[in-house]
């Protein structure tokens, strides 16, 4: 049995040979095609007739291209040749190359189950060039094959590929397939002469291998860590070089907010490029990423924010990634750098929302609502007097209306303004200079104005400037005279309190002698809550210097208020002499209110004489003095509201 | 020469007031003059020896000798005289229990003014006076026999003005 069969398989090879050997010349008129040189077995074969070949198209298609090739309905036959989709119909005189149609020069023909046409056609068609020896009935077709010579791993802008050079710019296919995920190239009009770079490769890529699929088709196959699309391209430097690299991959995108600042980040594998889009009903914010595949664990992310509702993510096109943040209110943005090249990341520009004045004891408090953004920084502007809380990375929102202040508060309105593209500016206007401090207010996106309400508001004060006209007061040494220094500080110290809201009278306003019981008078007449009384101080010694305080004996608000003046004046560096009592000052005895004299500091000091002499110490002494004042009535209205 | 003129219109001064106040008898002793710290916060005594002359049993002689050592001024380098250079006593009286002093204008016109140095002058004689003079509470300023509003602009000199002792120092 073995024997037998041995025998048998021998005879039939001898039988085979000997059939080829002796084919040419026993069927002599069957031709045969030569591609490159090589033998191209075509069944059926093709048909000889008046000196020229027609070729059977689908065996062509069949010999290089594999079973896939060719599709026969009927009277149709579709070829996938060399990467070229080619249409044919029985009898056409015309063909459809990748779906534009061309005329032939002779009718396609039909015999058995094959459509024929001319040798010279087909070659023309494929861009080959044929050469037909009618004496030995051999068609020669030269393909012009391109040379693959060398496959490589590579790396760009972060996202891994790979290259292939071959020796003239390839005609290629790519394709990806799944299980194991890998993606196909095939090149056509090609000869593999490259050997398979060694493995690993790279992030995206276990290995390459290249075969001679095809007589003119190499295909390389990456095999892919995982399913990841790639883009591929000539080398613009280098047209023989196809380059093939990963689409971006996008793993995340995620919002958060850190100190009131709201951020969209987006992570990929590798730079991503992006565009965003602003969109009403409902707002949102879409960030499309081309050249991008999704591979986030989460698609859809709820967020807990008083601004965004929720990030979403999806391959919206095979090449684009959407990422999409649902907003409860329409917001703009701005991009920002990170550390990290292969992260998006938007900060959201929040908005101003709401604005609010409300009143609680002793202070005004301008509330400002947000979306989230709380960080801000505060200036106090003068002329007129207004606070200004600029809140970075924010919007203010079109619907935002100015707000008045209420009652006689020192809040005139309160209003907001965009500052700059990423800075909303709250304006609080005011009737008068104020104490503030802005705090965030804990677990809220609110900005809190805290305004003390100033304690002088309303307040009658008279204020005296000591000495003047004929009685010029203390000299220093330079010649500076009492009368004037005074003068200039109790004009300083009015327009300080006035600016606070109080109303002040000047027992004198200019260089005139007012005598000591007229003061007294004056004030009295104003019905002045409280008396000042402001002198430079002088003493036969120079060694003498300070501040010192006068008020009458038993007047227990006139020696608070002067100890509050002294507290304040001695923070400018003064020494504290004394608060002294004495009944004999007109000054402090005669005004039926708390009356104080102030001695400032000494003209018979040389050190504090050149102090009184400067402006912007007088500037700094009436504003001390300014204090205390504010001070006093700050403890009056607290004692008046604990009764 | 100065000393002879003040004398001599002391002695005008006593002679004019002596028969509406009689002489009384004091013992012998000390009395307290007091001038001023150099940094003008307190009046500090210095003690003064009572000549055992005749004549200075009268209150008026007293009073006389007190402002007679306050215008010559501290012995004690810490202390600063309280009264202005020029200054001269024109005449004093005792009437009830007020003491009026008489003073030249250089009282008002040399003072270099201040409530501090105001304070010193008005003080180191009321203090002074009240202390040394028995029956005297309180001391009335004339300037060249006129009354005066104020000495330099802070207290009310219109009246007798009483010590104020929480100007003194107190003992260390």
């Amino acid at each position: 049995m073995q024997q037998s069969s041995f025998s048998r398989g021998y005879a039939l090879a001898l039988l085979l040979l000997l059939l080829f050997w002796l084919a040419p010349l026993v069927a002599a008129a069957v031709p045969q095609v030569l591609l490159n040189g090589e033998l191209l077995p075509l069944t059926p074969a093709p048909l000889e007739s008046a000196g020229s070949v027609q070729l059977p198209l689908r065996a062509l298609a069949l010999a290089l291209g594999g079973e896939q090739a060719a599709a026969w309905e009927g009277e149709v036959l579709d070829l996938k040749v060399n990467g070229q989709e080619i249409r044919l119909r029985e009898g056409a005189t015309e063909v459809e190359v990748n779906g534009s149609r061309r005329r032939l020069s002779a009718a396609v023909l039909r015999a058995g189950e094959d459509l024929y046409l001319p040798a010279s056609l087909v070659a023309e068609l494929l861009g080959y060039r044929s050469v037909w020896d009618e004496e030995k009935h051999i068609l020669s077709l030269e393909a012009p094959l391109a040379r693959v010579e060398a496959l490589s791993y590579a790396e760009r802008d972060g996202r891994p590929g790979f290259s292939i050079v071959a020796t003239r710019p390839l005609r290629y296919e790519v394709r990806s397939l799944a299980n194991p995920p890998r993606l196909v190239v095939d090149l056509y009009d090609a000869r593999l002469a490259a050997g398979d770079p060694p493995v690993p490769g790279n992030s995206a890529i276990r290995g390459l291998r290249a075969r001679q699929f095809a007589p003119t088709v190499v295909r390389v196959v990456a095999d892919l860590v995982q399913p990841v699309s790639f883009a591929a391209e000539r080398d613009p430097a280098r047209p023989q070089q196809l380059n093939l690299r990963a689409y971006r991959v996008v793993t995340r995108a995620s919002f958060s907010r850190t100190e009131g600042q709201g951020r969209l980040t987006i992570q990929g594998s590798a730079p991503l490029v992006y565009e965003v889009k602003v969109l009403e009903s409902p707002p949102r914010l879409v960030v499309d990423l081309p050249q991008a595949v999704l591979q986030a664990a989460e698609t859809e992310q709820a967020v807990d924010d008083p601004a965004v509702a929720k990030v979403r993510l999806s391959q919206f096109q095979p090449d684009l990634v959407r990422v999409v943040l649902d907003l409860k209110t329409p917001l703009s943005y701005r991009p920002v750098l990170t550390e990290d090249s292969r992260q998006v990341a938007l900060e959201l520009l929040d908005q101003v929302v709401g604005l609010q004045v409300e009143e609680v004891p002793g202070k005004t408090r301008v509330i400002i609502e947000t979306t989230g953004a709380t960080a801000f920084s505060a200036l106090h502007l003068t002329q007129p007097e207004r606070l200004a809380i600029d809140i970075l990375g924010a919007a203010v929102s079109p619907q935002l209306q100015p707000v008045a202040g209420q009652g006689e508060g020192p809040v005139r309105q309160v209003r907001a303004a965009q500052f700059n593209s990423e800075t909303a500016r709250v304006v609080v206007d005011l009737t008068h200079s104020v104490g503030y401090q802005v705090v965030k207010e804990e677990g809220s996106h609110r900005i809190v104005v805290e305004i003390n309400r100033s304690a002088v508001l309303g307040k009658r004060i008279v204020v005296d400037p000591g000495h003047g006209g004929a009685d010029p007061g203390a000299f220093g040494r330079s010649g500076l005279r009492e009368k004037d220094v005074n003068l200039d500080l109790g004009r300083r110290l009015a327009e300080v309190l006035q600016n606070r809201g109080a109303e002040v009278f000047l027992t004198r306003s200019d260089d005139t002698f007012v005598p000591l019981y007229d003061r007294a008078a004056l004030a009295n007449a104003q019905q002045g809550q409280i008396f000042v009384s402001l002198h430079a101080n002088s003493f036969r010694h120079q060694y003498a210097n300070g501040s010192e305080m006068y008020y009458y004996p038993g007047n227990e608000k006139a020696k608070r208020l002067a100890e509050l003046i002294s507290d304040e004046l001695t923070g400018l560096g003064l020494a504290n002499r004394a608060i002294k009592a004495n009944k004999e000052f007109v000054v402090v005895r005669e005004p039926k209110m708390p009356a104080v004299l102030v001695e400032v500091a000494f003209l018979s000091n040389p050190d504090e004489e050149k102090l009184l002499a400067d402006a912007g110490f007088r500037q700094q002494a009436a504003e001390a003095i300014a204090r205390g004042i504010e001070r006093y009535f700050q403890e009056e209205g607290r004692a008046a509201a604990a009764q | 020469m100065i000393a002879f003129v003040l004398l001599a219109a002391v002695a005008v001064g006593v002679a004019v007031w002596r028969q509406v106040r009689p002489p009384i008898q004091h013992p012998r002793g000390e009395i307290k003059l007091y001038f001023a710290t150099r940094d003008g916060l307190y009046l500090v005594p210095e003690s003064r020896p009572l000549p055992a002359a005749a004549g200075l049993t009268s209150a008026e002689e007293r009073a006389f000798f007190i402002v007679r050592g306050l215008l010559a001024g501290p012995t004690q380098e810490r202390l600063v005289p309280t009264l202005p250079p020029g200054t001269e006593l024109l005449g004093l009286r005792i009437e009830g229990d007020v003491l009026t002093l008489d003073f030249n204008r250089a009282l008002q016109e040399n003072h270099g003014g201040g409530s501090t140095g105001e304070l010193a002058t008005v003080y180191s004689l009321v203090n002074s006076l009240v202390e040394g003079v028995p029956g005297v509470a309180r001391v009335r300023f004339l300037i060249e026999g006129e009354p005066i509003e104020t000495l330099v602009g802070h207290l009310d000199l219109s009246h007798p003005l009483a010590p104020d002792w929480s100007l003194v120092k107190p003992s260390p």
